[in-house]
């Protein structure tokens, strides 16, 4: 006979046998990677028609589809002959209408829009000082008089910003950003070592912005996104007011592709020049060796050599991949907050579109 | 129209108990309790993810209860644990929790052997997260104020030793969720920012939005002159989901101790 606590022994475990919580994809059912057609400047195409190996483009999709593989995959974008012949959004279709932080991918936007600002005269040279555009920011930090641009584009300032602690407190502080940036201690020589950080690319965005007299978010929406029809964008600023360089630029992932394929078309865009195409040049040459396994870097941009091609990277493993040879743009976004341990192998990915094209 | 049916029940608890506490003559009896739980605690954070967060939830209470003819009972709850997924080898999430309840119960049977107690609860939960592998940026949390409908069921044993059981389910409350968009790369993490964030976006709640069930159960036993001791069981699971986020779930088991003052 069973008593009363053994009644409430065997509701206790049957209690705990019947109710644990169970995961549930991250992922939507693939469904293929035919892009719709849409009123927003994209010509839409096939792997076939431009020349593309399907079975090896649905291999890099389903891979991306696999719930244990880039398992915060947002989309996965690719562009030959300047159409769109492949998209899809693996964790909800409405990623495609969702603008999303594109977090360091933004460092190669600022180098773009550092060729735009040249083209207009806004800046004088790549060699030119901080210093010469805002003095009043070097006054406790006389020794980085001689910083210039360049060495702010190629990552060699020399200066100690460490992204896991620094980057919060840029983002949080309520003194002048700038200044923090050039507060902290110069670890190398500039121009000589290159240490990857968010506050060279502030540094960049702050100059342009005060030459400018305007936030910088508005120069790019005047000079880049506008010219490139992108009305939905978002980019965070310091609570000072100077835009951030380095990150928090917010895209859809189509207008993210539309950057790439500005690039491949040196800078042309309807018929509009709205970058030299010698800054893309100067920008996406090897001009020092990184210190992330020897990668080259350019002016805020990673080089392929294996690839021949060049790319911009974002934190959660955020690529926009540009080949010219192959007239090959792949743009993969992700959710843009995880730690490395997610971010996955996009080289794979990329190695079955390169391998594609014929 | 639900809101209404929730508000006029209630009221007639509230009066109800007013009635019967008019009536009281017997005298107060204070007992203080601190009870340690531990157990296992699984979340779903689905504005993150949909994978569940397993690991061991630690909590501290303590509280009081007062009996005349009926059962006032107030307790603090303080609760920590590290949880991961099964993609990830170390657990880093982490879970903080805190419950405040008051409630006041109406005996509602009485005879020798069981008492049942109905009664009205305050209860405050803020229950907060962080995912440094899955989110470096934002604290996820999922708090509210409910008033709850709780029952308690009290069996008498042999020898002064005794069974309460009791489960509660809310009935109104307001909450607060993140965001499912937030965009802003970092939120504040100084002391008032976390505390702006966890109790931003309040909205009143349908028993869709906060759902929850909470059943203790306890074998009390005397051990000292008039000292008790009580082996513990408790079972949590709840839901809270805003109409334009995902779901919020939380479901925890705990074996515990505690010491009846």
């Amino acid at each position: 006979m069973i008593t009363f606590r053994k009644y409430v022994v065997i509701l206790m475990l049957a209690l705990v046998i019947s109710s644990c919580l169970k995961d549930e994809p991250f992922k939507d059912p693939y469904e293929g990677f035919q892009p719709v057609s849409r009123n927003d400047g994209w010509m839409i195409s096939t792997p076939e028609n431009e020349g593309m190996d399907r079975s090896l483009v649905d291999e890099a999709y389903q891979l991306v589809y696999k719930d244990t593989r880039f398992t915060m995959a947002r989309s996965l974008l690719i562009i030959r002959n300047g159409k769109l012949v492949a998209e899809a959004y693996p964790h909800d279709k409405a990623d495609m209408d969702r603008i999303a932080n594109i977090q360091s991918m933004t460092k190669s936007y600022t180098s773009i829009l550092t060729g735009i600002a040249l083209k207009q005269g806004i800046l004088d040279s790549v060699n030119q000082t901080f210093y010469s555009i805002y003095p009043e920011w070097f006054s406790s930090n006389p020794e980085k008089k001689d910083l210039t641009l360049k060495q702010a584009l190629t990552m060699t300032t020399g200066i100690d910003f460490n992204n896991s602690e620094d980057t919060r407190i840029l983002y949080q502080t309520k003194a002048s950003s700038v200044e923090f940036v050039l507060s902290l201690p110069e670890n190398y020589k500039p121009g000589v070592v290159f240490h990857y950080h968010d506050g060279a690319p502030h540094l960049v965005s702050a100059a342009i912005q005060k030459r400018y007299g305007k936030p910088f978010s508005e120069f790019a929406d005047q000079h880049l996104f506008k010219p490139l029809g992108i009305g939905d964008w978002k980019w965070e600023a310091a609570h000072d007011g100077n835009t951030f360089g380095a990150f928090s630029l917010y895209l859809k992932p189509r207008d993210v592709a539309k950057f790439g394929q500005l690039l491949i078309q040196n800078g042309n865009w309807n018929g509009q020049s709205i970058v030299d195409s010698a800054w893309i040049a100067e920008a996406t040459k090897p001009l020092v060796n990184s210190s992330v396994l020897g990668t080259p870097y350019g002016y805020f941009f990673w080089i392929y050599p294996a690839y021949q091609g060049y790319a911009a990277d974002g934190h959660g493993g955020q690529k926009i991949m540009v080949v010219p040879q192959k007239n090959l743009v792949i743009v993969y976004t992700a959710w843009g907050y995880t730690s490395g341990e997610f971010f996955d192998n996009f080289n794979e990915l990329a190695d079955l579109v390169v391998r594609s094209c014929h | 129209m639900m809101r209404e049916l929730k508000v006029k029940l209630l009221l007639f608890l509230l009066l109800l108990s007013g009635t019967l506490l008019s009536k009281e003559k017997d005298s107060t009896r204070t007992r203080h309790f601190v009870a340690l739980q531990f157990g296992l605690n699984q979340i779903k954070e689905e504005n993150l993810h949909p994978k569940v967060g397993t690991g061991i939830l630690t909590e501290l209470s303590y509280g009081f209860e007062k009996q005349k003819r009926h059962l006032q009972r107030f307790q603090l709850s303080l609760g920590y644990s590290r949880l991961k997924t099964n993609l990830e080898e170390v657990s880093k999430s982490i879970n903080l929790n805190m419950n405040i309840s008051y409630s006041y119960n109406l005996r509602l049977i009485k005879s020798r052997k069981f008492n049942y107690y109905l009664g009205p609860e305050a209860n405050l939960a803020y229950n907060a997260c962080f995912f440094p592998n899955w989110d470096d940026s934002h604290l996820y949390w999922a708090d509210y104020l409910s008033v709850v409908a709780k029952n308690i069921f009290s069996v008498n044993l042999k020898n002064k030793k005794e069974w309460v059981t009791d489960v509660s389910i809310p009935l109104f409350s307001v909450f607060s969720r993140p965001e499912l968009y937030r965009l802003y790369k970092i939120d504040e993490t100084d002391f008032e920012g976390i505390v702006h964030n966890l109790n931003s976006h309040i909205t009143t709640a349908h028993l869709t939005n906060v759902f929850f069930v909470r059943l203790q159960t306890e074998y009390r036993f005397p051990v000292f002159h008039n000292k008790t001791q009580a082996f513990t069981f408790s079972f949590d699971w709840q839901r809270v989901r805003h109409d334009d986020g995902n779901p919020f779930y939380q479901l925890s088991y705990q074996l515990g101790i505690k010491f009846i003052l």
